[in-house]
């Protein structure tokens, strides 16, 4: 966009554009006498247009009157001598014809914006206007848009100010046409930007009488420009609103404050036209529609009825004319190619996409262009049939369901009208192939197939078919696409729930899904979410419920199972005081907990990348030291419970066949990890013995632990963005004793683990890979005293149940401290000796019945154990 | 101010009448008489049926099929083209009566208003 000439505000046109050899300039006049004369003449006009209406209707029913008084007869001969009869018929063609020409003129004065070429390019709005005849883009505003416009200069004089600023045209163009919609759809409401306004209105120059500022001639013009880009006739409020908000920072600032960015704002004003264009087009489509077919005889009568087709097919244009397919939205490329390539040879097409990427929209897209007859010439006046391939083949033999194709075949041939469409060709048998490829080589007809890219790659590239298909590809819409075609099929949504939705819950359908939802494609796989956010929120909150981003949070939440919504206090809270909590559960360790710690913090703040896994870590350290307890207290304290961790033994895949194992056998049963992470992405996977695993399993994970993917044995992708990886390994045990006892610090001793202990173990780019190498020191006897009494305390936990109290001296903590340590497997034989000498006396007392509800068991040193008498109730 | 407004827009108005009606009125007329007839067309299908004159109906591609089709096709192109030309007729009977209308209806104002006001 230009520089202002100049800084002062401007009466004549400052800027202009050209397009079609004409000059738009700006050059409606607002002052309040110009307004004033506009609305008087504006009402003369109506007045005279509704006194000659009146008039008109009067003549006609005195026409009517006279006519019914004399006789039938005698109307004719009426006409030729003076008569009531005559004048009143003279009277009501005269005033009608006057009426007539008003209204003529009404529409005529609806000027139309030119129509914008296919691929031209927008016009720049340029300082000064350049020489030409000139045109007042005025004109092209619709009545509220212009009302709009006149109100901001309004409000510019009663403030004061001395020009018509951004600021004005915005404030006025909230309350008219579909701007009260756009801040529906943002969930914002009128009282939140009110006062910010006002405060903002006070500050802006004072002065005589307001001109129309430089900026906001640009507003004005940039307002038909983007209407003339998306092929309007007319300049709308919601233009005017985008643009003012485009061109004033304050305004942008302030929606930035209520969490609206400019994308947001754009793809909101976007659903609006998309709307508007559904209707525009369903409409054209109506008329259109009269003229085709519904049967299966063409508008020539060439064809022939088609009773083997019918019988396993369903007719496409017939369910277009009846207003049953969905509308295509975008996907201009991908039609262009696809008509290209019919027009140059009539080919047969496979449209190769990913399930729910939006092919069966294409075809229902060609279906509705046939309707309307706006396609190649070889699609004029031809039905489009899919040929169900399970009505086909379905419970007749092989040779049965050729007989059916050929039977149908045979009717298309014959009926000469029909272009057929086959949704996922790959799942035709090579007979059925064989014999459509026949039909297709020789030109009797052409299809449009489907199929997915694994589909293809793997049945039809290798078959016959792929010698008269032409491949068109149909990728997956980016976001802003997705946005786009969501927006166009929330509104049947919304009839059928009886639901509003507010564009933030579009957004997260799409975003989320795209993040979280790997299995399927958008913008299916965003449709389906919203179809359940709005059940949720219909079923909850009744009719008209707001559906907002958390619905779409919620549901995405409970599929998936991992947390998305906003923190709460709470779980900041929790999430702040996260190695408190873990070391509730595990002993010392303090580097490997704030780690772990401070990678969760990260993913829950969406700080982290979200092509990677969580985190993954690799616990270096002796047996028995607290790598398996800190992974357990994480799956407890951040994913809900120790269910989440999966815990994989690596020494069980030591052979190269278990890769097998764990991403399942081609043709065979699904794999271990890839069929645990694809039901329950949201966990902890454990590798317990990394080191003993085949090095082809350690490959394997390079690539888990780089992309956050892995693709399994059916050729699914596994997606893994929502794991934290935590490998465990003995490597090196007999090192880290020695220097702990040499009192090595950590960072010294965890550069020597690297570089030399376990150099010959595991291949460099792997280590590389873990966001973080930790090593656990061995325990100290502390350390030991204390989880010493964090078994005694389980040991009382679970007594309690049975109504017993139960606690230890500290001699007998002590006592157990020191039997249970052994500095080869750390404090694992604790947990064995609690068994032996705590547990198995309670359960001899138990036994025994020395111990009855509300008593108190105490153990002493060497398993000896106290039971104190409750007092009798 | 007003009354002078609805006035000017009045007597302008009037005055304006036969020139737009012969004028601008008449374009849009023609353009309506054009965009009937060809919808009319459309709608019959005559374009298409004369387009297929020798193409056999049904299928039917053995002699006797290609004679019975040609002459079926004549009798509905004739049939068509009676409806087409029925609404075209319409079409430009509104036309002429358009063209009529506005001299007729100051005449005969003239005539029947002086008429019963003075004899």
């Amino acid at each position: 966009m230009a520089t202002p000439p100049t800084p002062s505000v401007t009466s004549t046109p400052g800027y202009g554009i050209s397009v079609g050899g004409k000059i738009y300039v700006w050059s409606e006049a607002l002052d309040e006498q110009s307004l004033a004369r506009k609305q008087l003449r504006r009402v003369a006009r109506d007045s005279v247009n509704g006194a000659a209406l009146v008039l008109a209707a009067i003549c006609l029913l005195w026409f009517g009157w006279s006519a019914y008084l004399s006789q039938a007869a005698t109307i004719w001969s009426a006409m030729w001598r003076p008569s009531a009869v005559g004048l009143s018929f003279s009277l009501m063609l005269l005033f009608g014809a006057f009426v007539f020409e008003r209204m003529c003129e009404v529409a005529r004065r609806r000027y139309r914006i030119p129509e914008r070429a296919r691929g031209a390019e927008l016009p720049e709005i340029v300082a000064p206007v350049p020489e030409g005849e000139r045109s007042n883009v005025g004109d092209l505003y619709q009545g509220e848009a212009i009302r709009a416009v006149e109100e901001a200069y309004a409000l510019a004089a009663r403030f004061g100010h001395s020009a018509v600023h951004p600021l004005h045209l915005f404030i006025t163009s909230l309350s008219h046409g579909d701007v009260p919609v756009v801040f529906g759809r943002l969930g914002i409401r009128f009282d939140d930007v009110r006062e910010p306004l006002n405060r903002r209105l006070l500050t802006l120059p004072v002065g005589d009488v307001p001109s129309v500022s430089p900026e906001s001639e640009q507003v004005l013009l940039a307002s038909f420009v983007n209407a003339y880009a998306r092929h309007r006739s007319a300049v709308s409020v919601i233009e005017v609103f985008y643009e003012a908000y485009q061109q004033d920072a304050f305004i942008r600032e302030l929606f930035y404050d209520l969490k609206v960015d400019e994308a947001r704002i754009a793809n909101v004003v976007e659903w609006i036209r998309i709307s508007d264009t559904l209707r525009e087009r369903y409409d054209l489509f109506r008329r259109a529609a009269a003229f085709k077919p519904t049967g299966p005889m063409n508008r020539a009568m060439t064809a022939v009825q088609t009773p083997s087709l019918d019988a396993v097919g369903e007719d496409l244009t017939t369910a277009a004319v009846a207003g049953r397919l969905p509308p295509l939205i975008g996907r201009e490329r991908e039609m262009e190619e696809l008509f290209r390539v019919i027009e140059a040879g009539g080919k047969s097409i496979v449209l190769v996409g990913p399930e729910g990427a939006g092919k069966t929209a294409i075809v229902s897209g060609i279906a509705e262009q046939m309707v309307r007859e706006s396609v190649p010439k070889v699609l004029e006046d031809k039905r489009l049939v899919s040929i169900v391939l399970p009505a086909l083949m379905g419970g007749v033999n092989p040779s049965e369901a050729q007989a059916r194709l050929l039977a149908a075949l045979s009717d298309v041939a014959k009926a000469r009208n029909v272009v057929l469409v086959i949704q996922n060709i790959e799942q035709m048998t090579e007979d059925l192939a064989q014999i459509l490829t026949d039909v297709l080589s020789r030109r009797i007809t052409f299809v449009i197939a489907t199929t997915t890219p694994e589909a293809y790659v793997n049945v039809v590239e290798h078959s016959i078919l792929s010698r008269v298909l032409e491949r068109v590809n149909v990728p997956e819409p980016d976001i802003a696409t997705a946005i786009h075609v969501v927006e166009s099929k929330v509104g049947g949504i919304e009839y059928e729930q009886n639901v509003i939705f507010t564009y933030d819950a579009v957004e997260r359908s799409v975003t989320l899904s795209d993040r979280y939802i790997h299995a399927s494609y958008l913008p299916k796989k965003a449709i389906e979410i919203c179809r359940e956010a709005a059940l949720v929120a219909s079923k909850a909150r009744g009719a008209n419920a707001l559906v907002g981003g958390e619905d779409v949070e919620r549901v995405l939440m409970d599929k998936t199972g991992i947390p998305m919504t906003q923190v709460t206090t709470d779980e900041r809270q929790k999430l702040l005081a996260l190695e408190e909590r873990i070391h509730g559960r595990v002993i010392g360790q303090d580097e490997a907990v704030k780690a772990v710690s401070s990678a969760l913090r990260r993913a829950r703040a969406e700080l982290r990348a979200e092509n990677r896994p969580i985190a993954t870590f690799l616990f270096l350290g002796p047996s028995g030291v607290g790598k398996t307890a800190l992974a357990k207290a994480v799956a407890a304290s951040y994913f809900g419970g120790e269910n989440a961790m999966l815990r994989f033994d690596m020494s069980e895949y030591q052979d190269q066949a278990s890769v097998y194992r764990l991403i399942g056998a081609p043709g065979g049963e699904a794999g271990l990890l890839t069929e645990a992470i694809r039901r329950n992405p949201f966990a902890l996977i454990l590798l317990d013995e990394f080191e003993k695993a085949h090095p082809n399993i350690l490959n394997l994970f390079l690539q888990v632990f780089d992309e956050g993917r892995l693709t399994d044995s059916s050729g699914r992708t596994v997606d893994f963005t929502n794991a934290i990886i935590i490998v465990t390994s003995n490597a090196g045990t007999a090192y880290i004793q020695d220097a702990t006892k040499a009192g090595v610090p950590t960072d010294q001793m965890k550069t020597h683990l690297l570089e030399e202990e376990l150099r010959g173990i595991y291949r460099p780019e792997l280590l590389n890979r873990f966001d973080g190498v930790i090593v656990f020191r061995p325990l100290t006897e502390d350390e030991v005293q204390q989880i010493a009494y964090l078994m005694v305390a389980q040991v009382a936990e679970r007594l309690e149940t049975k109504g017993i109290k139960f606690r230890a001296t500290d001699e007998a903590v002590q006592a157990l401290a020191k039997k249970g340590y052994d500095p080869k497997f750390g404090a694992r034989p604790l947990r064995r000796i609690i068994q032996e000498e705590v547990d198995n006396a309670i359960a001899t007392a138990l036994l025994e019945g020395r111990v009855d509800r509300r008593d108190t068991v105490v153990l002493h040193p060497d398993g000896q154990i106290e039971i104190e008498k409750a007092e009798a109730l | 101010m007003i009354m002078r407004l609805i006035l000017t827009e009045l007597v302008g108005g009037f005055l304006a009448l036969p020139v737009w009606w012969y004028t601008r009125g008449l374009s849009i007329m023609s353009d309506w008489v054009r965009r009937t007839i060809r919808e009319a067309s459309e709608m019959f299908a005559l374009g298409v049926w004369v387009r297929n004159l020798f193409v056999p109906m049904y299928g039917e591609t053995e002699w006797s099929g290609k004679i019975i089709s040609f002459g079926v096709r004549i009798a509905m192109i004739f049939v068509r083209g009676v409806a087409v030309a029925f609404w075209t007729v319409l079409a430009l009977g509104a036309f002429a009566a358009y063209l009529v209308s506005l001299p007729l209806a100051v005449i005969g104002a003239l005539y029947h208003g002086t008429g019963l006001l003075f004899f």
